[in-house]
C-alpha cells in the first residue's frame, strides 16, 4: 500500500510545531493514544518536552521506523545482522551529545514512553556509572552525600563483604 | 554544587538506569553513592541477573556469591545462570548451582548453561567423572521455585534430567510452565521425559534436544502426551517411537523435527494434521531413511495444512525418490530446501505464486525453473550451486537479494545483467 502517510502536528512546551507522519509519532505510546482520543487533524500539544528535545526524540522515531520498516522487508534472518550494524552505527552517533540534553532526552522519552528510546539512554549513562567508586560517581553526577559519616561507615560495613 | 539531574528525575526512571549498571558497581558502588540510592539498591535493583561459574567457581567467591543472594535473593525474578561440568559436574550441581538457586525462591524464569560440557570428549577423564554414577537430578532441586514459568536447561553430559525420586513435586514444578527447553545428551533415553509431560497443560513453547553420547537420536518407548497449549515444537533426536499425536494441537504455529531415529517408523502426518489450523511452519531436518521412503506422503500431508507458509527441509538426502514426488502447499510464501541433493530445480515450484523467499542452497541444480512463481520473490539463495544459467531472473522484477557463492561455470556480471537493479549480490 503506498497511500500517502498521514501527517500530524507535535506542538513542543515552547510553541514549536513539528509535522510527521503519524506511524513515527505514534512511536510515542503516550502521543498514541493521544491521537486515539482526539483524531489525527487536531494538534497534539506536549507540554513537558521542550522543542529541540523533541527534534532529537522524533530523529530517533524516524530511524526506527526505517530500522522496522527495513527488517520487514528481509524476509529471512540474512540481512539482519548488517542492519543492525547500520542501526548501531547511527545511535552512537546520535548519542553523541552534551551530558544535559541526554538527561532531557531520557525525561522527555519516560514522558512520551517510547521505550527503546529510554532503553537506549538509560544504557549510555550506566555505561557511564560503570566501574566508578562511590565518590567518583557523586562527583561526576554532582550527587550530594547525604549519609552522615556514622551511617556512610555503617553501609560500608554492610557492603565488606562484597569488597573482598 | 548545581543540580544533579539524576537527583530530580523519577525513582522509576533512575531504577531503569541502574539497573542496567554492570554487576560489580551495583554491588560495590550504588548503595553507597547517597541514602535514595542505597533504598534502590535494596528494593527493586535485582530483578534480572546472571551468575557465571567462574563468579562462584572458587570459595571465596562462592562465599561472596551466596552473601549476596542471601540479601537480593529474594527480589530475584529473571536468572541465568552457567555451571561447568570441567572438574565433574555433581561438583558444579550439588555444590554450587543447586544451594545458590534455594535462594531464589521467586524467579519466574530460569535459564542454566553447561558451555563447557559440550567441549568434553567422550573418552576423557572429566566426561567419566561426569558420567560415573551421578544423577544430579536437575529438575527435583527446583521444586521450591513455585512461581516460575519458564525453564531452559542447556547441558552437557547428565545421566537424568528428570527422576522418578519426588515425583510429585517435579509434576507441580512442570505443571506451572509455559515454556520448556531442554537439551542434553544422557547416556540412556530420557524416558521419563515422557511420562512427566502429561502435566504440561499451560506449555505453549516446547524445544527438546536429547541424544545420546554419540549424537544419535534416542527411541523412546512412550508417545510424547498431549499438549493442549502448545505454540512452538521443536524436537532434536528423540522422536518417539508411537508416532506424535498431532490430534487437538489447535494451536500449534511452529513445528520443527529433526534427528529421527533410523528405526523410526516413517514420520507418517495423520490425518487430523490439518486440523491444526495454526501451523504456519514447519521444518524438517536429518530425516531418516525409512521417513524419506515414504516422502509423497509426507508431502501430501503438508499440502492438507490449512496455514502452511513456511516450509524448510534440511540436512536430508532425498535421492530420486524425494525428486519424483515433489508437492508444494500452493500457499507458501517461505521454502528451504538445503542440502537435500536435488538435482534440478522442481518443476512443482513454478506454481507457488506467493513465494518471497527461496532457499535451495547446498544442491547440484544447474538452473531455475522458469515461471510465475519468480514474480513475487525477493530473496533468493543458491549457494554452493554449479550453476550453469540464470537467464530466468529477467522475470523476478522485485529480487532484492540473491545469494550465489563461488560459481565454477558463470561469471557474477553475466547474472548480474539480466537483474533489476536494486538488486544485492553476494
Amino acid at each position: 500500500m503506498a497511500g500517502k502517510a498521514v501527517e500530524v502536528k507535535l506542538y513542543s512546551c515552547d510553541g514549536e510545531d513539528f509535522r510527521v507522519p503519524s506511524t513515527v509519532a505514534s512511536r510515542s505510546e503516550t502521543v498514541k493514544n493521544m491521537l486515539e482520543d482526539t483524531g489525527e487533524e487536531d494538534a497534539v500539544p506536549l507540554p513537558n518536552v521542550h522543542g529541540r528535545t523533541l527534534s532529537l526524540v522524533l530523529d530517533f522515531c524516524k530511524r526506527l521506523v526505517q530500522y522496522e520498516k527495513d527488517l520487514q522487508d528481509i524476509t529471512e534472518d540474512f540481512q539482519h545482522g548488517q542492519l543492525d550494524d547500520e542501526f548501531n552505527a547511527w545511535k552512537q552517533d546520535f548519542l553523541d551529545i552534551d551530558q544535559a540534553v541526554l538527561y532531557e532526552l531520557i525525561m522527555a522519552a519516560n514522558f512520551l514512553n517510547v521505550a527503546e528510546l529510554l532503553d537506549l539512554c538509560c544504557k549510555e549513562v550506566a555505561r557511564l556509572i560503570k566501574g566508578k567508586s562511590p565518590e567518583e560517581i557523586r562527583a561526576y553526577f554532582h550527587i550530594k552525600n547525604d549519609f552522615t559519616p556514622q551511617e556512610e561507615e555503617e553501609v560500608r560495613r554492610e557492603n565488606q563483604w562484597a569488597f573482598e | 554544587m548545581d543540580v544533579s539531574p539524576l537527583d530530580s528525575c523519577p525513582p522509576d526512571v533512575l531504577l531503569q538506569i541502574l539497573s542496567r549498571v554492570d554487576f560489580e558497581t551495583r554491588l560495590t558502588s550504588i548503595p553507597l553513592v547517597c541514602k535514595r540510592w542505597k533504598g534502590l539498591a535494596h528494593s527493586s535493583l535485582w530483578r534480572d541477573c546472571k551468575i557465571c561459574h567462574r563468579d562462584y567457581a572458587d570459595t571465596l567467591k562462592y562465599i561472596k556469591v551466596r552473601q549476596w543472594l542471601e540479601r537480593y535473593g529474594n527480589a530475584i525474578r529473571t536468572m541465568e545462570m552457567s555451571i561447568s561440568t570441567l572438574g565433574g559436574l555433581h561438583q558444579a550441581w550439588s555444590g554450587g548451582a543447586a544451594i545458590l538457586l534455594h535462594l531464589t525462591p521467586h524467579l519466574q524464569s530460569l535459564s542454566i548453561h553447561d558451555y563447557e560440557g559440550y567441549f568434553l570428549a567422550p573418552d576423557s577423564e572429566d566426561f567419566a567423572a561426569a558420567q560415573r554414577g551421578m544423577r544430579p537430578q536437575v529438575l527435583a532441586c527446583l521444586t521450591h521455585l513455585t512461581v516460575l514459568r519458564h525453564l531452559e536447561l542447556d547441558l552437557g553430559p547428565f545421566t537424568s534430567i528428570l527422576s522418578q525420586s519426588r515425583e510429585t513435586e517435579v509434576m507441580c514444578l512442570l505443571s506451572g510452565l509455559e515454556s520448556l527447553t531442554i537439551k542434553c545428551f544422557t547416556r540412556k533415553p530420557p524416558i521419563e521425559l515422557s511420562t512427566n509431560f502429561a502435566y504440561l497443560s499451560r506449555l505453549t513453547s516446547l524445544t527438546l534436544h536429547c541424544t545420546n553420547l554419540n549424537g544419535r537420536p534416542h527411541k523412546l518407548q512412550n508417545p510424547i502426551p498431549h499438549l493442549p497449549a502448545i505454540q512452538h515444537l521443536s524436537l532434536h533426536g528423540i522422536l518417539a517411537q508411537v508416532p506424535l499425536s498431532f490430534g487437538d494441537l489447535c494451536y500449534l504455529h511452529s513445528l520443527s523435527l529433526s534427528g529421527f531415529h533410523e528405526r523410526q517408523p516413517a514420520l507418517a502426518f495423520p490425518a487430523e494434521l490439518s486440523s491444526c489450523r495454526c501451523l504456519t511452519r514447519v521444518v524438517l531436518a536429518e530425516m531418516s531413511d525409512r521417513t524419506v521412503r515414504q516422502w509423497r506422503r509426507l508431502c501430501q500431508s503438508l499440502v492438507q495444512l490449512p496455514a502452511l507458509q513456511d516450509l524448510q527441509i534440511r540436512d536430508t538426502c532425498l535421492g530420486p525418490l524425494g525428486l519424483e514426488a515433489w508437492e508444494f502447499h500452493p500457499k507458501l510464501k517461505s521454502l528451504t530446501m538445503q542440502k537435500v541433493g536435488l538435482m534440478s530445480c522442481p518443476a512443482e515450484i513454478s506454481d507457488l505464486t506467493e513465494l518471497t523467499h527461496l532457499d535451495l542452497s547446498f544442491n547440484s541444480i544447474a538452473g531455475l525453473q522458469t515461471g510465475p512463481y519468480l514474480r513475487r520473490l525477493r530473496t533468493l539463495y543458491l549457494t554452493r550451486n554449479p550453476l550453469y544459467y540464470m537467464g530466468h531472473l529477467a522475470d523476478a522484477p522485485s529480487l532484492r537479494h540473491l545469494k550465489l557463492g563461488y560459481m565454477p561455470f558463470m561469471r557474477i556480471a553475466d547474472v548480474a545483467a539480466v537483474l533489476p537493479p536494486a538488486c544485492r549480490i553476494e
